[in-house]
């Protein structure tokens, strides 16, 4: 973790080359035409491992990719943002996106796509009259709710590298709390391989820890379960490769981890301090 | 095809370079590029090409355009409507088909909007 802080200070201190001027923005290279859409479907296997107790891993089978962007306003992956000023440097942005908190829960849960009743009830506190259980699973708890945030983030680039902060919370009433992260990503070529390595750092706060990690009454029968979430600073890091096979197709390969912190791994319900990410496929651009 | 006069800009291009036969020839041909703000863009002009030579030289050289032969100059000027939705190719030669000059008449794109970058990885949906 020090390591990590470290890295990130050396790269916040040491002020991004002013000459380096950003690499040119290309089309199917993280870059769009404005009042164009840009809409893809990526085939391979990979997969999330999932921190919780009997949490199903979420399988990367096909992995859409969908992006409008107007003059200024945008839609990518499900965020929707207006962007001020951008610039070759520097841009800002307001945006509104999902959080992703909840896919721990229910993304690809069983109970949730074969028998929606179930999860309904599964909304209830357990009556069971069986004797309290020590451990807990995600079977057993309440439902999480799906929250939509509201943030800011400004994003710098210089030559082949870029620093994104963000910051953001809950408009929806859901967890009332905030989150933030700091990511630097570093663009690099291998012959026609194209390569993003981001290390990242995010904190989140205690009532979005709480919301989803923490386990309440109607979670469970037994009083020692019970855990109140805290804040915590959590890092990993994601690399992103892409091979162009042909102007459509290109080959796709990601694997990443996250080490959750300990506000969250000391839940009851988390068993596993660390989530990984995999995918290889073979991706179409339409 | 939209039409998009207003974009057509109107370059000159001077034939000033010496000719390779023995009989010195320069040409003008105006316009000299079409620029349009998106590919689907045409220019709809009058091109005049003009020739500056004796008049027996004149009145031995031909036009072709895009590998087709166009016509055999009567006088110094050819005006000619033209829809230029590519690059068109200007040839000069004389009436044996012998070639004199050639000019590419290009059809640019030029972008009005730069591209954006996007604000998450591509593929980046979870």
């Amino acid at each position: 973790m020090k390591i990590l802080f470290l890295f990130f200070l050396l790269i916040i201190l040491s002020p991004l080359p002013a000459q380096a001027e950003a690499p040119a923005c290309e089309d199917g290279s993280g870059c769009i035409p404005p009042n164009s859409w840009q809409v893809g479907l990526a085939l391979g296997l990979g997969g999330r491992t999932n921190p919780l107790v009997d949490g199903d891993a979420i399988p990367y089978i096909l992995l859409p990719d969908i992006a409008w962007y107007g003059e200024a306003a945008y839609f990518d992956n499900g965020e929707l943002g207006y962007q001020f000023i951008p610039t070759d440097t520097f841009s800002i942005e307001l945006f509104v996106a999902p959080n992703a908190e909840k896919a721990n829960f229910s993304f690809w849960h069983t109970s949730n796509i074969l028998i929606p009743a179930a999860s309904l009830a599964a909304d209830a506190p357990p009556d069971s009259p069986q004797e309290p259980s020590t451990t807990i699973s995600v079977d057993d708890i309440a439902s999480r709710n799906w929250a939509v945030d509201g943030g800011i983030r400004g994003q710098w680039y210089a030559g082949n590298q870029q620093l994104q902060l963000a910051i953001a919370r809950d408009i929806s009433g859901v967890y009332s709390g905030f989150h933030a992260a700091l990511t630097y990503r570093y663009y690099t070529q291998w012959k026609k391989w194209q390569i993003a390595m981001s290390p990242h750092v995010s904190w989140k706060s205690a009532a979005l820890t709480d919301y989803y990690y923490g386990i309440r009454e109607q979670d469970t029968a037994t009083g020692e379960l019970t855990y109140t979430g805290r804040a915590g600073l959590q890092y990993g890091v994601s690399i992103n490769g892409s091979y162009p096979l042909t102007s459509k197709w290109t080959l796709l390969t990601r694997a990443g981890f996250t080490r959750l912190h300990a506000g969250m791994t000391d839940s009851p319900i988390v068993n596993k301090d660390t989530i990984y990410s995999v995918f290889t496929g073979v991706a179409y651009r339409f | 095809m939209k039409n998009n006069k207003g974009l057509l800009f109107l370059l000159t291009i001077a034939g000033f370079s010496f000719s390779t036969s023995l009989q010195a020839i320069e040409w003008e041909i105006i316009p000299g590029e079409c620029v349009v703000s998106k590919p689907d863009e045409v220019c709809e002009s009058l091109v005049t090409v003009r020739l500056y030579a004796a008049e027996s030289v004149i009145r031995n050289s031909c036009l072709n355009i895009d590998n087709s032969r166009y016509g055999c100059f009567t006088s110094p000027k050819i005006q000619l409507p033209l829809t230029i939705d590519d690059d068109v190719l200007f040839e000069l030669t004389d009436k044996q088909n012998r070639l004199h000059k050639r000019f590419l008449l290009k059809h640019s794109v030029i972008e009005s909007h730069p591209p954006r970058r996007r604000v998450r990885l591509p593929w980046s949906l979870f």
